[in-house]
Order: structure tokens, then C-alpha cells, then sequence
């Protein structure tokens, strides 16, 4: 096969997610777009995201400013910009850690059966009877505010959820007759996980990794509006809701709005992407 | 049958509520943070932490802390002190967290019946001019549901009720600033006001209740919605409805039936919006300052008070165990399918 018909595959590929999961679709045009945004928006933004200028405090939306200034006269489009590549960098590695955590413990404790996975799995059932978002907030304020803690608490916080999808396939792979036979035939158990049961498992899991990519987003979000996450001025959605939040009430809208709006978009996009994953992962769908 | 069941459901609980109290302290101890150096702050001199760390037990072996933390939790509710408002924390948690629950389950009680509200007119009369007008906007909730930010909505309706149409109070609280606060009963303004028979408290209450509660309602609607929607569809269209419809019975009884049997899923999906609220609270009353204990926990993180940070975990913790418990039982009430 050569490369030109490899290209033509991948074409008809996209083809098909386009007729098919339109939503999908525009999901994986949108997380390119905001991907690219987070890669090359920092140098073709029009101000320094960082930059004060106490002379253009709380402009409203115009042609010098699109988005206005804040309250201590940064601009609020080029800190949107801006904080797009920070809150993909620790949503897409809180995520990408969670699915390194959550997996082999699923498939292990899934596949073997004993005390230790069993203690795995009521682990992870007493980790999630806690409300998520709390105790993000005070894991993060126990281990220090830094960027890695917050990917750290949060990668740590949402991998139950791969652990208790790799957990359920596994357990119901293992009971397939091809994973019965390759047993039979004296595969290794470390075989099996590799070349049976991984491969069947993992499609669901990462579905859900862009799901999640957003949910980090908005837990990251979350934790540097209430000053627990991402610090003032670095540029961070979130914290920058929480500069404009007090100016809500004396009617500069643009502060708190421009940053909220590119959560929800990002948010959104990921999600979507999620239904293209899904249809590109299923082998029916080849 | 329906109370043995019950009764090994209640006896499942209380391992479970031991093991997620020894799960807190485990989480709060094991962390590589001094509580001692947090509380005194980066300038103290190594023996005022060597003080504040004998005062508060840290110094003694760990697994006596953890026989101390238990045994103060069983004999008089001991969660340590807060370093920040100086009272129990116990106390603290126990003053703020009706105004918690007040808000929370307001939202939920609002999410249900809007659901239902939304769901019966979309699936019963689909071709009303109604039923017609709701469905793109059913359509688009759906979609947009789990992406938006809770405290970024608040702003948002802040925005548009108080500072542009005037016609909802300030984000500042639960009641107007101006009132002399009702003698607290429960400690939740809006419903000591309905007890002592207040009517400036309750109207006061009931207006500063819209925004915080339609946030919460809004931002997480969407699972309660999707369901509600989903199970009215396939109810309606199952055998015994379309029997019930050919004899003849009026719509009311119809939609009666139909909501009976979309409930359960309901019911147990409420649990898991429980938590999730309590934990959108938090984002929510520290927007709206409503002082309860949500905004208690932004206080004791920001402070870095470290019992009080430790006791709104293990309260959260418990609600949600409690609310699942309590809704399991429930369901065996709702659902006389589930026999044990």
C-alpha cells in the first residue's frame, strides 16, 4: 500500500465522521482550531498578556481593545489568547496521567482477582464518594499552590473513572471465548493483557479522555477562580473571571465574560471530539 | 422483606462511614505539608511551629493522632479547632450547612420538576405550539449542559438581573443587608423567616434565593434532564400506556402513570446530583457570599486552616454517603421491582 492511498484512506476516513457524526466532526475541527490558538497565540497577540497599563484601566470593548481591559489595564483578548495554552497544557496532562494511573490499575484489578484488587477497587469507591472539586481544593491548598500539583491532584482525582471502565471490560473480556482460548493455548498472562485485552478495552477509555480533557478545564477553572489553582497574572481562564467577578456588579461586563465564553467553547469542543473518538475507534466504523 | 433489606443496607453504611472518616485523615496526614508551618505562616520561628504543633497533637506518633481523631469524633463531634474564625470547626460546619442545604436542594426540587415540566409537555403533546418551541431549546441544553462554568453563570445572571433590569437584589448574602437577620432556628435565613413568620426576611430571602439556586438548576440540570426526558419517551410509548391510552382514560391519569414510572431513574440519579451540587455550591455561594459551607471551605483553603479544611472534607464525604443510603431506601419505597 502505498503513501498516496494511505492519505486517500485517511480522506474517505474524515469523509465518513463528516456525513455520519457531523457534531463529531465540528468537535475535531473546533479542538484543532483552539489547538493551533494555544501553540502560536501567544506571538500574533496583540499585547503582552501580562502587561499593565494603568492609563487604559476597564476600556470597554473597541477597535485598539477587542475584548477591552481589565481593571489594571491588561488586555483581555490577548490574555484570552493567551491562557488558552495553559489551560490545555494541564487539562490535556491531568487527563493524559489519569489514563496512565487509572488503566493498569482497571485492567489489573479487573484480570486478577484477590484482596489487592479488591482493595483497589474500594480505594477508588471511597475516593469518589468525595465531592471532586472539594477535595481538589484542598489536596491543592495542602501540597501548595503550583501548576504541577494542580495537574497532579487533578490526574489523581478523575482516575477512578479509567479505573472503573478498564475495570468493568476486563472483567467482561476476560470471560470471551477468544480470551478463554488464548489462554488455553498457553499465552502468558501478561500476553493476554497486552495483545487481547488491551486492545478490546481501551477504545471506551478514550472516548472518555477528551470528555475528561474539558471536565479538567473546568475543574483547573474552578480552583484558580476561587484562588486555589492557576495564580494572578499568570494567564488562566478562571482566574481571570475571578478578576472581572467584582466588576460584575458595576456593569463592566467584558472582564469576566470574554474568558467564561472561551471555557464554555473549549469545553464543548472536547466534548464533541469525544463522539468523532468514538466512531473512529469502532472497528464497524473502518 | 423490604426491612431486612433495609436493614442490611443501613448496616453496609456504617463500615462505610469509617472507612471514608479514616480516609480523610489519611488523605489530610499523609500529605507532604506542614499543618504546623501552614498555620503559622512563612516567617514563624521554628519554636512557635514546635508550639502551635505540640498544641494541636501533631507532634505524637501517628497512628495515636488517628485513635485521638476518632475517638474526638465519636464522643463529642471533635474536629479541631479553626485557626481562623477560633471556634470548633464542628460548630462552624454545623451553623453554616443548613444554608448549604437549603440552596442545594432547592436547585434539585427545581431541576425535577422543570424536567418533568419540559418532559411531559415535550413527549404528551409534541405537536402543541409549546411542545414545538421547546424542543431546539431542549435540543441545545442538552449539548451545552456539562460545559459551562457554575460561578462564571452566576456572574452572567448577576449581570443581567441585578445591574441591567434591577430587578434582583445583590450578590451579598441571603438576605438584604439592611434586615436584622431572623433568630436563626435553622440557621438558614430564608427558612427562619418562614418559621418565625417574617414576611420583609422572606421576601427579602426568596428574591436573594433566584439567582444562586436557577445557577445551580442551569449548570447542573443537564444529567436529571437528559433522563427524565429519555425515560418519559420510552414510557410512553410502552405497551401498558398505549392499552391504557385505547381504553379510553383521561391524560391526566395517563401522565400520572407515566411519571410514576419514569421516577426510579430519576431518584437514583438525584443522588449523584446531591453530591455534585455540594460540591457547585462551593463556586456558587462564594459568588453569591452566601455564607454557608461552601464559602466556609474557599475560607479555610485560602486561610489555609488546616482542621477546618479537614472537616469540610469529611462533611461532604458524609452527606453524600448519607444522601446515597438514604435514596437506596427510598427506592425500594418507589420501585416495588427491587426485591431482596
Amino acid at each position: 500500500m502505498g503513501p498516496e492511498s494511505r492519505l486517500h484512506q485517511i480522506l474517505r476516513t474524515l469523509g465518513r465522521l463528516f456525513r455520519r457524526r457531523p457534531a463529531g466532526a465540528i468537535g475535531l475541527c473546533a479542538v484543532t482550531i483552539i489547538a493551533i490558538v494555544a501553540i502560536i497565540g501567544v506571538w500574533i497577540v496583540p499585547y503582552g498578556p501580562t502587561d499593565a497599563n494603568p492609563a487604559a484601566q476597564l476600556e470597554p470593548p473597541g477597535p485598539s481593545h477587542w475584548f477591552g481591559t481589565d481593571v489594571s489595564g491588561m488586555d483581555v483578548f490577548s490574555r484570552v489568547v493567551a491562557a488558552a495554552r495553559n489551560d490545555l497544557a494541564i487539562g490535556v496532562a491531568a487527563t493524559l496521567l489519569a489514563l496512565a494511573i487509572g488503566t493498569p490499575l482497571g485492567i489489573v484489578s479487573g484480570y486478577v482477582r484477590g484482596w489487592h484488587s479488591e482493595l483497589i477497587s474500594r480505594g477508588a469507591d471511597i475516593l469518589q464518594a468525595f465531592p471532586i472539586f472539594i477535595l481538589a481544593m484542598a489536596l491543592v491548598a495542602l501540597l501548595g499552590q503550583k501548576i504541577t500539583n494542580v495537574i497532579l491532584v487533578i490526574a489523581f482525582l478523575t482516575s477512578p473513572i479509567y479505573l472503573r471502565l478498564m475495570r468493568g471490560q476486563t472483567y467482561a473480556l476476560r470471560q470471551t471465548p477468544f480470551v478463554e482460548a488464548g489462554i488455553v493455548v498457553g499465552n502468558a498472562p501478561r500476553r493476554i493483557i497486552s495483545r487481547y485485552i488491551f486492545p478490546m478495552a481501551i477504545p471506551p477509555a478514550l472516548t472518555q479522555v477528551s470528555v475528561n480533557v474539558g471536565i479538567a478545564i473546568l475543574l483547573t477553572a474552578g480552583l484558580s477562580f476561587v484562588g486555589a489553582g492557576v495564580r494572578v497574572p499568570t494567564p488562566e481562564w478562571g482566574s481571570m473571571i475571578s478578576i472581572g467577578a467584582p466588576e460584575m456588579i458595576t456593569g463592566q461586563w467584558w472582564v469576566a465574560t470574554f474568558p467564561g465564553l472561551a471555557i464554555v467553547v473549549t469545553v464543548l469542543s472536547f466534548s464533541l471530539l469525544g463522539r468523532a473518538i468514538e466512531f473512529l475507534t469502532d472497528p464497524r466504523q473502518r | 422483606m423490604v426491612w431486612r433489606y433495609a436493614l442490611r443496607r443501613l448496616a453496609i453504611a456504617v463500615p462505610q462511614l469509617f472507612g471514608l472518616l479514616t480516609a480523610t485523615f489519611f488523605i489530610v496526614h499523609l500529605l507532604p505539608g506542614d499543618p504546623a508551618r501552614l498555620i503559622a505562616g512563612p516567617l514563624a520561628s521554628a519554636a512557635t511551629i514546635g508550639e502551635i504543633r505540640h498544641r494541636l497533637g501533631l507532634d505524637k506518633p501517628f497512628f495515636q493522632q488517628y485513635l485521638d481523631y476518632v475517638k474526638g469524633l465519636f464522643t463529642h463531634l471533635d474536629l479541631g479547632p479553626s485557626s481562623y474564625t477560633h471556634e470548633a470547626v464542628s460548630s462552624d460546619l454545623l451553623q453554616r450547612f443548613p444554608a448549604t442545604f437549603e440552596l442545594i436542594t432547592l436547585a434539585l426540587l427545581g431541576i425535577i420538576v422543570l424536567s418533568l415540566t419540559v418532559g411531559v409537555v415535550s413527549v404528551v403533546f409534541p405537536t402543541s405550539r409549546l411542545g414545538r418551541a421547546l424542543r431546539p431549546l431542549a435540543f441545545v441544553y442538552s449539548l451545552v449542559a456539562g460545559a459551562l462554568p457554575d460561578f462564571w453563570i452566576g456572574l452572567m445572571l448577576i449581570y443581567a438581573f441585578f445591574f441591567v433590569l434591577h430587578i434582583l437584589p445583590a450578590p451579598a448574602g441571603q438576605i438584604d443587608l439592611t434586615l436584622l437577620p431572623p433568630h436563626p432556628i435553622t440557621g438558614a435565613q430564608f427558612v427562619d423567616g418562614l418559621l418565625t413568620a417574617n414576611p420583609d426576611v422572606i421576601i427579602s430571602g426568596f428574591l436573594h434565593l433566584v439567582l444562586p439556586v436557577v445557577t445551580l438548576a442551569i449548570v447542573y440540570g443537564g444529567p436529571i434532564f437528559k433522563v427524565v426526558v429519555g425515560s418519559m419517551t420510552d414510557v410512553w410509548g410502552a405497551e401498558y400506556l398505549r392499552f391504557a391510552r385505547a381504553c379510553g382514560l383521561p391524560p391526566r391519569t395517563l401522565i400520572r402513570y407515566a411519571v410514576r414510572s419514569a421516577l426510579p431513574p430519576v431518584i437514583t440519579l438525584s443522588a449523584t446530583m446531591y453530591a455534585f451540587l455540594l460540591a457547585g455550591a462551593v463556586l456558587v455561594e462564594t459568588v453569591f457570599a452566601w455564607g454557608g459551607v461552601g464559602q466556609y471551605a474557599v475560607q479555610s483553603i485560602v486561610n489555609s486552616d488546616y482542621f477546618a479544611i479537614q472537616g469540610v472534607v469529611l462533611l461532604t464525604g458524609t452527606f453524600t454517603l448519607v444522601v446515597y443510603l438514604l435514596v437506596d431506601l427510598l427506592q425500594l419505597w418507589v420501585d416495588p421491582r427491587i426485591q431482596y
